[in-house]
């Protein structure tokens, strides 16, 4: 297909625009000190998660005995593990199960959530009841226990701890788009969109669902949190990742018992998941601050 | 009053039915159905294991087992542990002792530390301490409790030599396990304590007490806290049920026996009628603990009673 003048020039300009959108929001993130090192930290971890295997100095499940539990040197700058392994390299592999966790427990949770959200708040009544009903009982069950249970009944690993946390993230949209949809659903597009014939799933997902991206992906990043904490909890548990997954938690969980001897193969690991917590919910009262500048008081 | 109480039990009845439905569905879907555990590792012979299906209900419709399982759980037999073969109500119930102290503690600590570096930041809104105080929540509430924990140990018990490490004894066992839940929900009830004073300060009513020339003083004390404490007693509450329902973690690294310790071993030990008892009692804590709070909010907040009682609370 060919394009007018005309045209070109509208996309142009519809181009310049977002970018223009892009640098603002860019500029609005990084705005403080203590924000532009949370947007640092989450450029970082994509970074290193892609080049792990370039810039990571030795491999991270390769033992070497001889080498146990040494403390920080030159040759190994965070010091080694109870089977000898570089530590730096540990950490720098661990981002990828990182964004394994933050990418699969979002695809378990937002969609599962969203879709449920939506049915209970456009439509109401009898779903609407059940809907809360599940999003109450859901709720009453705490992310670890909801995960211990379902680690008792399949066992073990990083996947069934990452399938249990977006289980239990699910409701949180649930309960947040059921909300958002109930005041959408009277605002006058809606009602332009049904006088126009539109059908309720055409008003869901093509009219409401939009307006609701901004509340979502604040609490997206939260989640994200939330979510590689937990998964860090159940593998210090023994009961997420299992050797030799360089997950941080698992780290922490190998380590425990040189408490006394190798400190520095506790602190460091769980210094990382730290600074990556710390900087994703920076992130996120950013974003939220952003996004609806009323919410600045929190 | 008495319409939303009613209105909230008869609410909280579905969902309870429903949380003690989808504890039965786990316990269902554990591996080894119960005559298998009865047995161990010995196959009972066919016609043996018939008779018991049967004397067990377990040839009944699965919604019929349910009934049946209610009904037991409700006489207060929630089976035995397969290794001590004690009854599982009782080893909860003595476990429950140990997290309920741990969770007073913990949220006593939390509430007194997160309420004051709330209030000190809201009143110091935009200066260098508020920020510093602000970044000390996030850390607060961004902490991994098992790291932090394994932080204490060290520093606390190995270093120093002041506290134990691990264990169940004196108030001093108590102290570091503690420390490292008020950590994390002191963070948070600082931010929710500086934002919910922020936003009650911009209200009519204060401006009014101001104009009267009250002092800043009665107006800080008698007019923003008291109605900030609202939300803040309520999150306090939903707290409260979740560390009732024990502290699976920080339980775990101190080797502190509560019940969230109890739940994590009995998966090690593959206990299922302990995993399965400690999962109910967790839950029917959780959502009676829920419930006692909002009965609270509608007491101290009587907006309450009549904008919820007719949506979805």
């Amino acid at each position: 297909m060919r394009l007018s003048i005309q045209e070109l020039d509208t996309k142009g300009r519809v181009l310049m625009h977002r970018l223009g959108d892009t640098v603002e929001t860019l500029r609005f993130l990084t705005k403080s000190r203590i924000s532009a090192f949370a947007f640092a930290v989450v450029v970082g971890i994509l970074v290193l998660a892609t080049t792990a295997d370039l810039v990571s100095p030795y491999s991270y499940h390769v033992a070497d005995l001889a080498k146990r539990l040494m403390p920080p040197s030159l040759h190994h700058p965070l010091g080694t593990d109870q089977l000898g392994r570089d530590i730096l390299s540990r950490i720098i592999h661990g981002t990828r199960v990182l964004l394994y966790v933050m990418s699969m427990s979002l695809l378990v949770a937002l969609p599962l959530g969203t879709v449920l959200g939506l049915l209970s708040g456009f439509y109401g009544g009898v779903i609407d009841h059940v809907a809360s009903r599940i999003i109450d009982i859901l709720l009453s069950f705490p992310t670890v226990f909801l995960a211990l249970a379902i680690v008792a009944v399949m066992g073990p690993s990083l996947e069934n701890a990452t399938l249990a946390i977006g289980i239990s993230q699910a409701p949180i949209y649930m309960r947040l788009v059921r909300g958002q949809v109930l005041s959408e659903r009277e605002r006058l597009y809606v009602e332009s969109a049904r006088a126009i014939g539109a059908g309720g799933g055409r008003i869901m997902f093509r009219h409401i669902l939009p307006n609701l991206t901004g509340p979502i992906i604040v609490q997206a990043t939260f989640n994200a949190t939330a979510a590689i904490i937990s998964a860090a909890a159940l593998s210090f548990l023994g009961l997420g990742a299992q050797p030799p997954t360089p997950c941080w938690g698992a780290m922490l969980y190998e380590a425990k018992d040189y408490l006394r001897t190798a400190p520095h193969a506790i602190a460091l690991p769980g210094l990382a998941l730290f600074i990556v917590a710390y900087a994703l919910n920076t992130f996120g009262e950013a974003l939220r601050d952003y996004m609806d500048p009323r919410m600045k008081l929190l | 009053m008495r319409g939303y109480l009613a209105k909230r039990l008869l609410q909280a009845a579905p969902t309870i039915l429903g949380s003690i439905l989808l504890v039965y569905g786990i316990a269902r879907a554990l591996p080894g159905d119960p005559i298998t555990v009865m047995f161990g590792e010995l196959e009972p012979p066919p016609e043996v294991r018939e008779e018991l299906e049967k004397h067990l209900g377990l040839d009944q419709p699965f919604i019929i087992q349910y009934f049946i399982y209610l009904r037991r759980i409700i006489s207060g037999d929630w089976g035995k542990s397969i290794f001590t073969a004690e009854p599982v109500l009782e080893f909860t119930l003595r476990r429950f002792q140990a997290t309920f102290e741990l969770t007073i503690l913990s949220i006593a600590i939390a509430s007194a530390v997160g309420l004051a570096v709330g209030f000190a930041s809201a009143m110091r809104r935009d200066t260098p301490t508020d920020k510093v105080l602000r970044l000390a929540s996030t850390a607060g509430f961004s902490m991994p409790v098992f790291w932090w924990g394994l932080l204490l140990i060290l520093l606390f018990s190995v270093q120093l030599g002041l506290l134990p490490p691990m264990g169940r004894g004196g108030f001093q066992h108590l102290v570091l396990p503690a420390l490292t839940l008020a950590t994390f929900i002191s963070g948070m009830i600082a931010r929710l304590t500086r934002a919910s004073m922020l936003e009650v300060l911009t209200q009519d009513h204060v401006t009014t007490a101001r104009a009267k020339g009250l002092s800043e003083t009665v107006v800080w004390t008698k007019h923003v806290l008291r109605n900030a404490l609202i939300p803040i007693a309520t999150f306090v509450g939903l707290q409260f049920g979740t560390l009732l329902g024990g502290a699976a973690i920080t339980e775990t690294v101190f080797a502190y026996p509560g019940v969230g310790k109890m739940v994590v071993d009995a998966i090690f030990t593959r206990d299922y009628p302990v995993i399965v008892g400690g999962l109910l009692f967790v839950v029917i804590v959780i959502l009676i603990t829920n419930l006692i709070v909002d009965m609270i909010y509608a007491f101290i907040d009587p907006r309450v009673r009549y904008e919820r009682a007719g949506s979805y609370a």
